[in-house]
């Protein structure tokens, strides 16, 4: 039975947030390391930027004009900002981070001593 | 108060250029704003069509949501989008797990009592591979 300090069992929460953090950050660092997957997902960005706007306005002009705006702020000037907005959307619709919280207290564990 | 953006401010200038708060922030500002906009601008067509009434209202709401009270209200949608994009999730996810986590440590001084995790089950594997070995040899 390992020594404990106050609320050392509490501190699953700040692994999880660490690593759905850690997550996020990698796609950034990968687009930024390699320039195929750079190019690919600011694509898979500008369609789901066209396609939000469009669901929002219906085809128009408009709806090319306010895309041309977000595009532009969230695909070229601030690149890793929408890569990461993006992909944190993306992993919290497959439940990724429910799955980290849970892995993060029953499997991965890191506050329980070694025996 | 002031000092307080004001140091935020300064850190900024000492960053690179790919973390420039100050820049970041204001452009962030614009973008949540015209997501602000495209949301009553589908509320108020899915409700009243695309008429002169329905012109009217969004002209209304957008000065007061986005122009006179975008300091509360942009913090609101904000908050409003996180919770729908699946925020509550790992809150109740959260809220589930410490509690339990808390009552193990009360209990067994913190180590986990029925719960199996990696490091048990690298024991169990390790004992059955030591056993194995000594039936081998015998």
């Amino acid at each position: 039975m390992g020594l404990y300090h106050m609320n050392e069992k509490g501190n699953f929460i700040l692994i999880a947030f660490g690593l759905m953090i850690l997550l996020i950050v990698l796609l950034p660092v990968l687009m930024y390391s390699f320039q195929p997957i750079d190019i690919i997902v600011k694509i898979f960005l500008i369609f789901v930027l066209f396609s939000t706007v469009r669901g929002y306005l219906g085809n128009g002009v408009l709806t090319l004009i306010i895309s041309g705006i977000l595009i532009y702020f969230l695909v070229i000037k601030w690149w890793w900002v929408g890569a990461m907005g993006w992909f944190a959307l993306t992993l919290a619709g497959f439940g990724l981070f429910s799955m980290i919280t849970w892995g993060s207290k029953t499997v991965l564990d890191l506050t329980k001593p070694k025996r | 108060m002031d000092f307080f953006f004001l140091a935020i401010l300064n850190f900024a200038n000492l960053l690179p250029p790919i973390l420039d708060i100050g820049d970041l922030f204001g452009d962030m500002n614009l973008v949540l704003k015209i997501f602000v906009l495209l949301t009553i601008i589908s509320y108020v067509t899915q409700h009243l069509g695309k008429g002169p009434l329905a012109l009217m209202l969004i002209a209304v709401l957008s000065w007061f949501i986005i122009f006179d009270y975008f300091m509360i209200f942009g913090g609101i949608y904000f908050l409003f989008m996180i919770l729908v994009l699946g925020g509550t999730q790992i809150l109740m996810d959260m809220f589930i797990l410490a509690p339990q986590a808390a009552m193990e440590q009360q209990m067994g001084g913190g180590e986990t009592q029925n719960q199996p995790n990696s490091a048990d089950f690298n024991d169990r594997q390790k004992r059955m591979h030591e056993m194995q070995r000594r039936m081998r040899v015998m």
